[in-house]
């Protein structure tokens, strides 16, 4: 279908109002499982290009916006047709507002299809324990810029570890101070270098 | 106090350390950022205890932003953050102030830590400024200032026109208070691409290197290897680069021109990796180093407020002699 090629091209390109329209001219046409497949191609081409630094954050942040700005249109029709995703919780820790990489993460897991709960920043344990159960989430993903917040990530684990709900959740964590070896020495499922990556990796689960 | 050229000539060691000093002076990170001596007193204490080549004073970005009249949040142990950033179109820039350092927010208080530096260590005292994209997106948001890379180019000049105005203005001010370098913090603009950075950073960058009378560091976060070319294209005196650059290929190119610091891995490596992770880190480091005069052992980006110290002063020792053994 030509629209499906061009709101493909209109992502990756930006473009906020011509997606709208064009999501507005399909939606009844089509299954909205077929918009979802576009938003996830784009943002996977995005996605490819950017592990090649061919495109940079800038563009991956205007793609972003247009995934935004669509899924309010898609989520009556994911609603109608009961679409089983799974739920990730996702924020950045306590004491740290930096918010690019997360919200990247949360679009791109949306564009995946994935029910994103993202708390926003300076989130609180409690609040990430809390979303976590009350949304029936099997995934909580924590995300840190700064040295001086890495440690919530420790201690979310240690807390779910305190309330033997460890096992419940697949606990993943990002952010540029933290590594693959910071995960392992906190007890985190996983290490997330990039969005793209997380998508990757959630995918693998399922 | 020993001249400048030979100093500079002497940077052989010089970790990004300032936050560790915090825990040593037994003060909380606030204390240090709202009061000058308390500052001084923990730089001391790090200055005393490792003498390095060249001392920092504590990382903070959130001075020049709160200079400009933007409200901080400031919370006991950690940076102080931007409540709301207030900047969203040029017409915005106008309810700024044009920051004094001798009057406005907290410059004063850099500036009499510098100054206290300058009298009492003997070695290359370097004060942090901002950089000119990173203030913008302090002022206007990073995603705002990120998405006007692409959407608003008028609005994103007029925005960095105002930043480094007023970078300029705090940079002098902190070299005539006795900074002999200033270190130019960039980690927003470490997310641009070459193009993009070139546009958006390097010409303003060329402008405060232009401007002010004393050498610059500058320092990006990250991963910058596509970067390097443009970040030596600025004039600065030096550069400073993360864990995640090829140090090999860095060396190479610049050829002994300009003063290379870096990039031992802060978090891993020295706040909470063990002395063989230490050992390993610098071999390979000082290795590079060989025939090249111009790195300066240090860390990719400031170390942690609860950097576990035998480490730290297993860094100094361990390169103090392997650089001995080495030239």
């Amino acid at each position: 279908m030509k629209e499906l090629n061009d709101l493909v091209e209109l992502i990756k390109q930006g473009e906020v109002d011509e997606s709208i329209e064009t999501v507005r001219k399909i939606i009844d046409e089509i299954a909205v499982e077929q918009i979802i497949s576009a938003m996830t191609t784009a943002m996977r081409e995005l996605g490819e290009r950017f592990e090649k630094k061919e495109v940079f954050i800038p563009e991956l942040l205007v793609a972003s916006d247009v995934i935004t700005e669509l899924m309010p249109l898609l989520e009556p029709y994911i609603r109608k047709r009961n679409m089983q995703r799974k739920t990730v919780v996702i924020g950045t820790v306590e004491g740290d507002i930096h918010e690019i990489g997360k919200n990247i993460v949360s679009i791109v897991l949306k564009a995946e299809g994935y029910n994103v709960i993202d708390l926003g920043t300076d989130v609180g344990i409690d609040t990430f324990l809390g979303a976590a159960s009350e949304q029936g989430a099997s995934v909580i993903g924590l995300s840190t810029l700064m040295t001086t917040t890495m440690h919530v990530q420790q201690d979310l684990i240690r807390e779910l570890i305190a309330q033997d709900h460890r096992s419940a959740y697949f606990v993943m964590i990002g952010g540029a101070p933290v590594s693959r070896k910071w995960a392992d020495r906190i007890g985190a499922d996983a290490y997330c270098a990039d969005a793209f990556s997380t998508a990757a990796l959630l995918n693998s689960l399922s | 106090m020993t001249g400048m050229d030979e100093l500079w000539g002497k940077l052989r060691i010089a970790p990004l350390m300032g936050l560790p000093g915090v825990r040593l002076s037994g003060t909380s990170l606030k204390q240090n950022l709202e009061n000058a001596d308390v500052q001084f007193s923990s730089l001391k204490m790090l200055y005393e205890r490792f003498h390095p080549d060249a001392m920092f004073t504590i990382m903070d970005l959130s001075i020049e932003v709160e200079a400009c009249g933007v409200e901080l949040s400031r919370p006991e142990n950690r940076a102080f953050s931007v409540k709301q950033h207030p900047v969203g179109s040029s017409a915005d820039l106008q309810r700024l102030r044009n920051p004094d350092p001798r009057r406005d927010g907290r410059m004063p208080l850099a500036l009499a830590v510098v100054e206290a530096m300058s009298e009492e260590f003997d070695c290359i005292n370097a004060a942090y400024v901002s950089g000119p994209f990173t203030l913008a997106s302090l002022l206007a948001g990073a995603g705002n200032a990120l998405r006007s890379v692409i959407r608003d180019q008028d609005f994103l000049r007029d925005l960095l026109q105002y930043c480094t105005g007023a970078i300029i203005r705090y940079s002098r001010a902190l070299a005539e208070h006795g900074a002999d370098v200033v270190c130019i913090l960039e980690p927003t603009a470490g997310v641009l691409s070459p193009r993009q950075f070139e546009k958006n950073s390097a010409v303003y960058l060329r402008e405060i290197t232009a401007a002010v009378s004393v050498p610059s560091i500058l320092h990006i976060c990250g991963d910058t290897n596509v970067l390097i070319p443009n970040m030596l294209g600025t004039n600065c005196s030096a550069i400073s680069l993360d864990s995640q650059v090829n140090m090999n290929q860095v060396l190479q190119r610049v050829r002994g021109e300009i003063q290379v610091f870096g990039n031992i891995n802060p978090v891993n490596i020295v706040a909470y990796g063990s002395v063989e992770d230490i050992d390993k880190a610098l071999l390979e480091l000082i290795s590079l180093a060989r025939g090249n005069d111009n790195l300066t052992i240090s860390t990719g980006c400031d170390l942690p407020l609860d950097t576990n110290m035998e480490n730290l002063s297993y860094l100094f020792s361990e390169s103090r002699r392997l650089l001995g053994q080495s030239q």
